[in-house]
C-alpha cells in the first residue's frame, strides 16, 4: 500500500454518510466496527501466541458496566465508555493471572470456561444483571438530538471513531519494541525468556489491553442496540472473531480488520443468520485452516510476492 | 435439607458423575496418546444419542443393538475427522482445537437445521423406579451407571493388560521410545479415537435416555469434559474418574441449593482453584 | 573476588540426586569448561545457575549478590547470560532481528514506552541497531543480517546463538554444548569466537562440552563432574592426567572425542 492509501482511505470513509444515507447500511458499518475492534483485539493477543475464547466475556462486562451505569445511574457514555473499558482490563488482571499460568490447549480451555462464566453469572442474577432476558432500554449517548434519532450518522461516527483508535494504538504497540516482545514470545518463549525478556508480564500486559478493547466495543454495543442479553455474548461469538482473524491473516493488523470486514459484510448480504450463519462460520473455519492458513491477507502477500518475482518468505512480523 | 433429599442429590450426583466421567475419559484418552483435544467430541455424543432415537423408533431395534451401532457410526465419524482434520494438520494441537470448534460448529448447526431445535425423548429401556433405602433411583439411572462405571473398568483393564492397551499407554508414555520398538503408529491412533468415539456414543445414549436428545446437548457435556480433565489432570484417567465424579456430586449439591447456573460457576472456581495451586491438575503431566 | 561462585549446590529428583554438593569459584576474564561422561549433571548444574530450575539447597553468588532463587530474566539484566543445548533461535526471524531480540534488555521496551514512542526511544533504539550490527560482524556473520535464521546452516545457527547471548552486554556466558553437531571446520571456528569473547570483549565464559580436545585447548581451567559429583578440577594438563577422570570416561564406550 503506497503513503496515501490509507489516509485517503479514512478521508472517505469519514465523508461516506455525507453521500450513503441508507439506514440500514450505515447500521452495518457500526456493526462492522464493532466486529473490527474485537477482531484487532483478539489479534493483539494472538501475537504472542494466545487464543482467548472468552473475549466474549469481556464484552459482556463492558456492555454491562455502560448499561448499568448508563441507565440505572444516568451516567453520561462519554464517561461509561472509557469506564467500561478499564473495568473489563481490571477484570482480566486476575482472570490472566490465573489462565497464563497454563500454556497452549489448557489456556484456551479456561478462557472458553470463563466467557461461559461471565454468562452465568450474569444470568444467574436478574437484579441487577437483568439474568437471561437481559437489560433493556439503555440510553443513547447524549446528546440526545445526535443519537436518539433513527438516523444512524452519529452512531457511524461514534463507531468509526473507536475503530481508529483503537486501531493506532494497536498497530503503534504491535510494531514497537514491545510488540518485538510479543512477536518473540511465540517465536520462542523459552529464548525469549533466557535473553532478559518478561514472558509471563508482557503476555498479561496483552491480555489485559485486548480486553480493555473488547469492553470498549461492548460499550458501543450497549448504547447502540439499547439491549444487552446472555444470548449475544456467547461462545459463538468469540469463535466467530477467532474466525475473522484467521480468515483475515495472522502475520499483520490489516488480517483481523479484513476478516471483520468481509465475514460482517457477506453474511449480511446474503441474509445468513443464526444457526445457519454459525454452521457457515464453522466451514470457513475449517477450510480456512486446512486450506488457507494464512488467510486472506497472506495469500494476497503471496500472490503479489510471487508476481514480483520474490522469493515467498513466511513473515512472523506485519 | 434432610438426609433423604442428600442421599437422593448424592445419588443423582454419582449418576450424572459417571456419565460425564465416561465422556470425559474419551477427551483424556485421546489427549494423552495423541496430544490432540478433540471439540467434536460433543457432537459424537450428541449424534449417537440421535442414531439411537432413531434405531429405536424408527427401525425398530433393540436397544442395546441400537446402542451398539450407534457406537460404530460414532467411530466411523472419529476416524473421518481425524484422517480429515487433524492428520492434515500433522495433530499440533493448538490448529486442532481450532479446526475441531469449526467442525463442531458445522455439524451442530446442521443438526439444528435438519432435526429442529425441540428436544426428543428416548424411551427408557428400563421403565421403573427402585427404592434403596429410602432413596428412589430411576432404573433407568442405574443402568446408566452401572453400564459407565463398567466401561471405564473394562477401559482400565484393556489399557493395563492386553497387548493392545500396552501399545497405547507406550506411546502415551514416550511416542518415540514406542516406535522404536515396533509399535504400530497408525492402529495405535485409530484405536484411539475409536474407543473415545465409543465412550461419547454411550455417554451420548445415556444423556439420550435421561434427558432427551436435542443438537445443542454436546455443548454442556464437552465444556464440562474439558472442566474435569483439567482438574484431573490432562492424559491421566485416574484423575478424569476422580474428578468427574466430583464434579457430578459438586454439580447436583450445588443446583440441588442453588439453581443450575451456578453449578457452572462453581466448577470454574474450582478450576481456577486447582490453576492456583496445581496447574497440570490432580494427577496430570507438567503443562 | 571470583565473578562466579557456587557453593555446595545440590538438586535432588525425588530419589535420584543429579547435582551433588558441587562447589565452584570463576575469575572475571577466565574460560571454563565443564565436562563430564553423560549424565554427569553438567546440563542440570546450569539449568540451576541460571534461573531455569531451583536448586534444592545451595548457594550461587553472582557479582557479589545472592542470585539463587532468581528467574532467568532477572538474571539477563545482571550481566548473566546462558545460551541451550538445542539450536534456540526465533527460526521466523531475520540474523538481524534475532540479535536485535537479544537486546531487548537494553531496549526501552515497555507497553507505554512503544506507544508513545518519543523522539528520544527512536534515537535509542537506532543505536540498538547499530550494535547489533556490530555484535553480527564480531562474530562473523556479516553479510547474513537478512537472512531467516532458520535457513541457516547448523553451525552459523550456533554462532548466532552466541551472538544472540552477547547482546545483552554479559559479564559471564554459560554455552550449553556449543559445539554440538559441528564439524571440524565450525568447532574450530566456534572456538576461536569463544577465545576473542574473552580477550576482546571481556566476557567470562564457561562451557559445558563432550567435545574434549576443543575444551583442552581453550580453557583455561576445567571442571569436571560425574554423577552429579565435582572430582576434578585444574588446568586442562592437570585434568587430563588425573587418575579418577580417565576412569571416570574409560567406561564410556563410544570415545572419539576423548582421544
Amino acid at each position: 500500500m503506497n503513503r496515501f492509501a490509507l489516509p485517503a482511505l479514512i478521508v472517505a470513509l469519514m465523508g461516506l454518510p455525507l453521500i450513503v444515507h441508507d439506514a440500514y447500511f450505515l447500521h452495518v458499518m457500526v456493526v462492522i466496527g464493532i466486529n473490527v475492534v474485537m477482531a484487532v483485539s483478539l489479534w493483539l493477543l494472538g501475537i504472542t501466541g494466545l487464543i482467548s475464547f472468552g473475549q466474549a466475556g469481556f464484552m459482556f462486562i463492558g456492555a454491562m458496566t455502560t448499561a448499568l451505569l448508563t441507565k440505572n445511574l444516568h451516567w453520561s457514555f462519554w464517561i461509561a465508555l472509557p469506564l467500561s473499558a478499564a473495568i473489563s482490563g481490571l477484570v482480566a488482571a486476575p482472570v490472566g493471572r490465573l489462565s497464563l499460568r497454563v500454556k497452549g490447549v489448557y489456556f484456551f480451555l479456561v478462557t472458553l470456561a470463563f466467557g461461559q462464566v461471565v454468562v452465568g453469572v450474569f444470568a444467574y442474577f436478574e437484579n441487577p444483571f437483568g439474568g437471561w432476558y437481559g437489560i433493556r432500554n439503555i440510553p443513547p449517548p447524549q446528546p440526545a438530538v445526535l443519537f436518539g434519532t433513527l438516523d444512524k450518522r452519529a452512531f457511524y461516527y461514534l463507531s468509526l471513531g473507536l475503530v481508529l483508535v483503537t486501531c493506532w494504538i494497536i498497530y503503534r504497540v504491535s510494531r514497537s519494541w514491545f510488540g518485538d516482545v510479543l512477536w518473540s514470545i511465540r517465536e520462542g518463549d523459552v529464548l525469549a525468556s533466557s535473553i532478559g525478556m518478561d514472558v509471563p508480564g508482557s503476555k498479561l500486559i496483552a491480555f489485559i489491553v485486548s480486553a480493555f478493547f473488547a469492553g470498549a466495543a461492548g460499550s458501543l454495543y450497549a448504547s447502540y442496540f439499547g439491549y444487552i442479553s446472555p444470548l449475544v455474548f456467547t461462545f459463538e461469538y468469540s469463535v466467530n472473531i477467532l474466525v475473522f482473524v484467521v480468515v483475515g491473516g495472522f502475520a499483520s493488523m490489516a488480517g483481523p480488520i479484513v476478516g471483520a470486514v468481509v465475514l460482517t459484510t457477506v453474511p449480511e448480504l446474503f441474509r445468513v443468520t443464526g444457526k445457519y450463519q454459525t454452521m457457515a462460520f464453522g466451514l470457513i473455519l475449517v477450510f480456512s485452516m486446512l486450506a488457507m492458513p494464512q488467510g486472506i491477507i497472506g495469500a494476497w502477500q503471496r500472490f503479489t510476492d510471487r508476481r514480483a518475482g520474490r522469493p515467498i518468505e513466511r513473515q512472523s512480523e506485519g | 435439607m434432610n438426609a433423604t433429599m442428600l442421599m437422593q442429590t448424592i445419588a443423582s450426583g454419582l449418576v450424572m458423575g459417571l456419565i460425564y466421567m465416561l465422556i470425559a475419559l474419551g477427551v483424556t484418552l485421546l489427549f494423552g496418546i495423541m496430544r490432540v483435544v478433540n471439540f467434536v467430541h460433543g457432537e459424537l455424543v450428541m449424534l449417537s444419542a440421535f442414531a439411537v432415537y432413531f434405531m429405536t423408533t424408527a427401525a425398530g431395534l433393540p436397544f442395546f443393538v441400537a446402542l451398539a451401532l450407534a457406537a460404530v457410526a460414532s467411530s466411523v465419524v472419529a476416524v473421518f475427522c481425524q484422517y480429515a482434520l487433524f492428520s492434515p494438520l500433522q495433530y499440533d494441537i493448538l490448529n486442532c482445537f481450532i479446526v475441531g470448534i469449526g467442525a463442531s460448529f458445522a455439524i451442530r448447526s446442521a443438526s439444528w437445521a435438519i432435526f429442529g431445535p425441540e428436544p426428543i425423548a428416548i424411551a427408557s429401556t428400563l421403565p421403573g423406579v427402585l427404592n434403596i433405602g429410602g432413596v428412589f433411583i430411576a432404573k433407568q439411572r442405574l443402568l446408566a451407571a452401572v453400564l459407565c462405571a463398567g466401561l471405564a473398568i473394562l477401559l482400565a483393564v484393556f489399557l493395563r493388560y492386553t497387548r493392545h492397551g500396552k501399545a497405547m499407554r507406550a506411546v502415551e508414555q514416550d511416542r518415540e521410545a514406542a516406535l522404536l520398538m515396533g509399535v504400530n503408529p497408525t492402529s495405535v491412533y485409530v484405536t484411539a479415537f475409536v474407543i473415545s468415539a465409543v465412550l461419547a456414543a454411550v455417554g451420548g445414549a445415556m444423556l439420550g435416555t435421561l434427558f432427551g436428545v436435542d443438537p445443542e446437548m454436546g455443548a454442556e457435556p464437552i465444556l464440562k469434559s474439558f472442566i474435569i480433565v483439567q482438574i484431573g489432570g490432562m492424559g491421566s484417567l485416574l484423575g478424569t474418574v476422580i474428578a468427574g465424579l466430583f464434579i457430578g456430586l459438586t454439580d447436583s449439591i450445588t443446583g440441588t441449593l442453588l439453581g443450575g447456573e451456578l453449578a457452572f460457576i462453581f466448577d470454574f472456581s474450582i478450576l481456577m482453584l486447582i490453576l492456583i495451586v496445581r496447574p497440570r491438575g490432580l494427577f496430570g503431566y507438567d503443562a | 573476588m571470583p565473578l562466579f561462585e557456587v557453593q555446595n549446590l545440590t538438586r535432588k529428583f525425588g530419589g535420584l540426586v543429579a547435582v551433588n554438593d558441587v562447589s565452584l569459584s570463576i575469575e572475571s576474564g577466565e574460560i571454563r569448561g565443564l565436562i563430564g561422561p553423560n549424565g554427569a549433571g553438567k546440563t542440570t548444574f546450569f539449568n540451576l545457575v541460571s534461573g531455569t530450575l531451583a536448586p534444592t539447597s545451595g548457594r550461587v553468588r553472582f557479582d557479589g549478590h545472592d542470585t539463587t532463587r532468581l528467574p532467568m530474566h532477572r538474571l539477563v539484566n545482571r550481566g548473566l547470560v546462558r545460551t541451550f543445548q538445542h539450536a534456540q533461535l526465533f527460526p521466523g526471524f531475520t540474523v538481524l532481528k534475532n540479535v536485535l531480540m537479544g537486546l531487548h534488555v537494553h531496549a526501552r521496551s515497555g507497553f507505554w514506552a512503544g506507544l508513545l514512542d518519543t523522539v528520544a526511544t527512536q534515537r535509542h533504539n537506532k543505536a540498538l541497531e547499530q550494535r547489533a550490527r556490530d555484535i553480527i560482524r564480531f562474530v562473523g556473520l556479516a553479510g547474513h543480517e537478512e537472512d531467516l535464521a532458520g535457513s541457516l546452516p547448523h553451525g552459523y545457527k550456533r554462532i548466532l546463538q552466541v551472538a544472540i547471548g552477547l547482546a545483552p552486554k554479559p559479564r559471564l556466558l554459560l554455552l550449553d554444548e556449543p559445539v554440538a553437531g559441528l564439524n571440524h571446520a565450525d568447532v574450530d571456528r566456534m572456538m576461536a569466537l569463544v577465545r576473542s569473547l574473552r580477550d576482546e570483549q571481556g566476557v567470562t565464559v564457561v562451557l559445558v562440552e563432550h567435545n574434549i580436545r576443543a575444551v583442552m585447548n581453550v580453557c583455561d581451567r576445567i571442571s569436571v563432574l560425574q554423577f552429579g559429583r565435582k572430582i576434578a578440577e585444574g588446568s586442562p594438563r592437570d585434568v587430563a592426567q588425573d587418575k579418577t577422570v580417565i576412569e571416570a570416561y574409560l567406561g564410556v564406550a563410544d570415545d572419539d572425542e576423548a582421544a
